[in-house]
């Protein structure tokens, strides 16, 4: 870094103040003139920023007074400069400073260098065996390093190092064209606007640099020289946070109040995407109607022995009636509620004994159906469902089947089912617009309930474990930690395969079950777990590689809790009398207290944020299962399968205000906290 | 006495200890073995029932000048390899009477598989068992004497199949050297396998050359390396001005300009994800290398750590060098940043580690499709779907993926474990 420019006693410049503030206003004239031109191209385009993206009118509003912003600076700054009063030469300052910036990164742009970050890459990719030169420049340099100072070998092998590395940049550039590339940047200059960007970028330059030695001449105190070096300092941050956070941030602000398609003009929608994603409706349905059932009754065979018979004209009612059964054994009955459509509604299965047979044999064990008892529930009208039972020979049954549905529908126009829950006779309806998006709040929200606890509880005891000051324990610390290194993507991919149906994780539990069974005679059945399709179980194997990957992260920010604990509280509480556990009860417990609560708090903010684990994960099918969709993986497919970038926005909105609420409640806990203390 | 019984009281406790840990070491590293061990799998190998972790190689021997598989037999209480020379013999399948299948003879478990015809070691007695089976037909199976092992006992016959011969390529005549079995039976369950493939172990290392050539994973990995050393240095240089400036150099606004950088953390990157791909769009960057760099060298985390790092620095230091009319950068430059090396080390690690494995952003703003501009986690997810069924390439391509920050963090644990255990940050 340079620092002659810098340089706080410099000498002061040549040239005579007034003649430099004369040069200043000259420029900033200019500028004043180019801001409005700029702001008023911009005004009046009619697409903003160009045909294919538009950004809506707030956005075009917004950037062309941000465009007229210099020419209020340098009118102002004009004024205070002529009055000799030091902010306006701090004003000048900042904003030839920021002229200088901005007009290097648009000369950039200019020059294709931003998107001839792919040529590199390129021309690397291509001459990539020229860069082991690099690697033994490299090797030779630290060798150099090695070799002791006062050595004459020392100097040659640092200069070898230093030459090879010259020779593989020299050679690399040749190779990857870097010549055409210069040819590029001189073909730019063809273009008017090329010349003039790098002409405005040297005499902004000479403006801030003259007047950054005019100090005394302004009556600089040395707060505010001071003050200047702060600012410079932290320039490229500002800078880069306001193009690439402050202003995102506002435009997705903006976004998500509007509905905004590609290549349409953003209509401002107010709180529409907001009202249509949260909105939520609770019906109750209680109205029942009878529906058509139908039963039918299987040998053990799975053969049908009966059906029930519509003949008496109230097809709510099927009956087999008096049917003997011809051998012992378990018997099905199949059963289901005949109506097309999203029917679903209570009924009540009764299987009666009219006369009992000659077995006397005992049924093997509880089974859902039994002489005598009735069966309730609600029942999907499509699929139907099995029940079984155990006849002996010559039992002569009667199966009863009646079936009740709500009415089709309660839901407003635009509402879709998100879940119903019944009670009694009645059955509460919650309807969404937007189901997929509640969908996905649950399994976010679900995720991170499962795995707050799941990546905790063994982190802490681990921590515990290896706080115990053994032999060894920064390796095992290590290994814990490594999976917390590794790509999401790759790691689910590793667990993709272990999670396959003949994969090792079966196969551990099938040994393990089969171990049971061998000891205690039992006889369990393989389980043979189907993890990533069974629905019910996706976002629990999802949670499982999640919290092998937060386990060892979690372990390690609680042993540095745990060393934070006074070894004396456990020599005091030892000669108290106390346990071990009442130790880690009363001691570790209550002083870790303010570490569990930050891991559990960045745990939920990370979950809140899941996208990578759930989607590698389930990739194999576009769009993944609902049962893996997640908030993020949501606002995703809105934005970008979709380009309904509006809502999108809403949902990330939505995400953020989660995020908020649970910062807030630590902010609050952790100040409770410090007054405590 | 008391002292002896406390001192194996504790290293019972510790070995308990150490076994707990263990464990759980084996349990956390198992899946990073599985890859390794997989990776260097042949792609039949990974199916095999029951899963195993070595890979072993199939092997094959050439007979009658052509290459054919080789199968692994236990001929008379010995091992030899064999390949099949002719097929549909006829031939039987003798065991004792418990082991037959009444309802369904060809599922009965095999003693011996013998051709029938022709076979010295057999002689048909003349006796049948009749078993009735759960229909209720009476079934024969006929008894012969059969000699093996050097020993004659009467076995009953289940059922007729068509067998393989097997010889020995090498004595492909010896009578001892052969064998016959049912080579329709290989699948499952393996454990009752007559025959199954002569295997040795094998390390495939040739996975991780043809990995390369695949999905121009090469490209992917060059890219990563490049957008990884470019946000890292990108990082570094921001974040040292910064946590400086917010560190040592008092100015008007500056704490509220601290605490609105602070609160910068909070935003989920979530927040962005829309309006960034809009911005890259407009810049025309979107679906180029240049958007992975550019907009994540300024952070607000690493600012943040550098300056509570620059905090611990003595005052006196920098101000003596400021009285010797040193400037504010060379100060920065010639002793804080040499001061400094544990926490830019920590941050390099974190940059790295973020830089490297992100996913999401380089999901959004590449192109499916646009291979050239593929990083590593991109083309490990199409890795992934495109070569579902060859699963020991996709785990070489995570091994690709993976092992870099993993050796990073092994050479560099110390700075690591201390970064996160001060700060609590994530990567």
């Amino acid at each position: 870094m340079s620092d002659v420019t810098l340089h706080p006693r410099s000498q002061e410049w040549p040239a005579s103040p007034s003649s430099i503030v004369t040069a200043a206003m000259i420029w900033h004239a200019v500028l004043v003139v180019l801001s409005i031109l700029v702001a008023i191209s911009i005004f009046q385009m009619d697409r903003f920023p160009n045909k294919n993206d538009d950004l809506g009118n707030a956005v075009q509003g917004f950037v062309g007074l941000v465009a007229l912003l210099p020419a209020v600076i340098a009118v102002w700054s004009s004024i205070l400069m002529l009055r000799r009063h030091s902010l306006g030469r701090m004003l000048a300052l900042a904003l030839n400073y920021v002229m200088f910036v901005l007009g290097i990164f648009y000369l950039l742009h200019l020059w294709g260098l931003f998107v001839g970050f792919d040529d590199i890459a390129n021309a690397l990719h291509e001459n990539r065996t020229w860069l082991i030169g690099f690697a033994f420049a490299y090797l030779a340099f630290r060798l150099a390093g090695r070799i002791p100072e006062k050595s004459p070998w020392r100097n040659p092998i640092e200069m070898i190092a230093v030459g090879l590395s010259m020779l593989t940049l020299i050679v690399l550039l040749w190779t990857g064209d870097a010549v055409k590339g210069l040819e590029h940047i001189f073909k730019t200059y063809s273009e008017p606007r090329t010349i003039f960007t790098t002409l405005a970028i040297c005499i902004s330059a000479f403006i801030a640099y003259s007047l950054l030695k005019l100090g005394r001449y302004f009556g600089e105190t040395p707060e505010q020289r001071i003050a200047w070096q702060g600012w410079l300092m932290l320039s490229p941050n500002i800078l880069g946070f306001a193009i690439f956070f402050a202003g995102p941030l506002l435009l997705s602000f903006y976004i998500s109040f509007t509905k905004s398609v590609p290549g349409h003009t953003p209509d401002f929608v107010g709180l529409s995407n907001y009202r249509n994603i949260l909105s939520i409706e609770f019906k109750i349905q209680s109205d029942l109607r009878d529906v058509n059932t139908s039963v039918v009754l299987r040998d053990p065979n799975g053969e049908e022995l009966a059906s029930n018979d519509d003949t008496e004209g109230n097809p709510a009612l099927s009956r087999i009636e008096e049917f003997t059964l011809p051998a012992t054994g378990l018997y099905a009955v199949h059963a289901q509620a005949g109506e097309t459509g999203r029917t679903t509604g209570p009924y009540s299965l009764a299987i009666a004994q009219v006369s009992a047979g000659a077995g006397e044999v005992a049924p093997p064990e509880k089974l859902p159906l039994e002489y005598g008892k009735t069966v309730t529930g609600e029942l999907k009208s499509q699929a139907g469902a099995d029940w079984q039972f155990y006849g002996t020979t010559g039992d002569v049954v009667t199966i009863t089947m009646r079936g009740k549905v709500y009415p089709s529908s309660v839901l407003d126009s635009g509402y879709n089912e998100l879940d119903h829950f019944t009670v009694g006779s009645k059955r509460l309806v919650i309807g969404a617009r937007e189901t997929l998006f509640w969908q996905s709040l649950r399994n976010t929200l679900l995720f991170c309930l499962l795995l707050v606890p799941l990546s905790i509880i063994p982190a802490l005891a681990l921590a515990i474990l290896l706080n115990s000051k053994i032999p060894g324990m920064h390796f095992f610390r290590a290994v814990y930690f490594l999976p917390s290194v590794a790509a999401v993507v790759g790691t689910a991919m590793i667990w993709r395969q272990l999670y396959d149906s003949r994969g090792f994780i079966n196969f551990g539990l099938a040994e393990i079950t089969q171990f049971i069974n061998s000891i205690l005679g039992t006889s369990i059945a393989d389980p043979e777990i189907r993890w990533l399709t069974n629905p019910s179980l996706i976002l629990f194997s999802v949670v499982l590689l999640a919290t092998w990957q937060a386990i060892g992260f979690n372990t390690v920010l609680f042993l540095a809790g745990l060393q934070g604990v006074p070894r004396e509280l456990y020599e005091a509480a030892y000669v108290d009398g106390a346990n071990r556990w009442k130790q880690f009860l009363n001691v570790t417990l209550p002083l870790l207290a303010p570490t569990t609560f930050f891991v559990i708090v960045t745990t939920i903010i990370t979950g809140l944020q899941v996208f990578a684990e759930p989607y590698a994960l389930l990739s194999e099918t576009d769009p993944i299962p609902i049962e893996g969709t997640t908030s993020v993986y949501y606002l995703y497919r809105k934005s970008f399968k979709s380009f309904e970038f509006g809502y999108g926005s809403s949902v990330a909105w939505i995400i953020f205000a989660m995020i908020f609420a649970i910062t807030l409640i630590q902010f609050r806990f952790t100040r409770a906290k410090a007054y405590e203390d | 006495m008391t002292s002896n019984r406390r001192l194996i009281q504790l290293w019972t406790l510790r070995g308990i200890i150490y076994v707990v840990l263990v464990a759980c070491a084996l349990l956390m590293l198992f899946p990073f073995i599985y890859m390794l061990f997989t990776s260097l799998k042949t792609s039949d190998d990974v199916y095999n029932v029951p899963p195993r972790l070595l890979p072993n190689k199939p092997l094959s021997a050439m007979y009658n000048g052509a290459e054919v598989p080789l199968y692994r037999a236990t001929i008379n209480g010995q091992e030899i390899d064999v390949v099949s020379t002719e097929e549909k013999v006829t031939g039987g399948r003798f065991t004792t009477m418990d082991q037959v299948d009444v309802d369904k003879p060809t599922g009965s478990a095999s003693l011996l598989d013998l051709p029938l015809e022709n076979n010295p070691n057999l002689k048909d007695t003349g006796r049948v068992e009749t078993r009735t089976n759960s229909k209720g037909e009476a079934k024969e199976f006929p008894i012969y004497e059969v000699t093996y092992n050097g020993q004659t006992r009467d076995l009953v016959l289940a059922f007729t199949p068509k067998l393989n011969k097997f010889v020995d390529p090498k004595d492909p005549e010896n009578v001892e050297r052969q064998t016959y079995a049912l080579l329709s039976e290989f699948a499952a369950p393996p454990e009752e396998n007559p025959l199954n493939r002569a295997e040795k172990v094998e390390f495939q290392w040739k996975n991780y050359e043809a990995i390369f050539s695949l999905r121009n994973l090469d490209r992917s990995l060059l890219n990563t390396s490049f957008v990884t050393i470019g946000v890292v240095l990108g990082q570094i240089v921001t974040s040292i001005f910064g946590g400086y400036a917010f560190s040592r150099i008092p100015f008007k606004g500056r704490n509220t300009l601290f605490i609105a950088y602070l609160g910068s953390i909070m935003i989920p990157f979530a927040v962005l994800i829309v309006p960034m791909y809009r911005l890259m769009v407009v810049l025309g960057w979107q679906n180029r290398l240049v958007s992975l760099i550019v907009p994540w060298i300024f952070t607000a985390y690493g600012t943040f750590m550098m300056r509570q790092f620059f905090m611990t620095i003595p005052k006196e230091i920098e101000e003596a060098a400021l009285l010797d009319g040193c400037s504010r950068f060379r100060i920065l430059w010639r002793i804080f940043v040499p001061l400094s090396t544990p926490a830019i080390a920590t941050q390099v690690i974190f940059t790295f580690l973020y830089a490297w494995n992100s996913f999401l952003w380089p999901f959004i703003i590449i192109n499916l499709g646009n291979k050239q501009d593929y990083v590593l986690t991109l083309s490990l997810i199409e890795l992934g779907n495109v070569y579902r069924t060859e699963p020991n390439l996709v785990m070489t391509g995570a091994a690709v993926t993976i092992l870099p920050p993993m050796i990073i963090f092994i050479l560099a644990q110390k700075y690591f474990i201390e970064g996160i255990a001060t700060s609590g940050l994530k990567g």
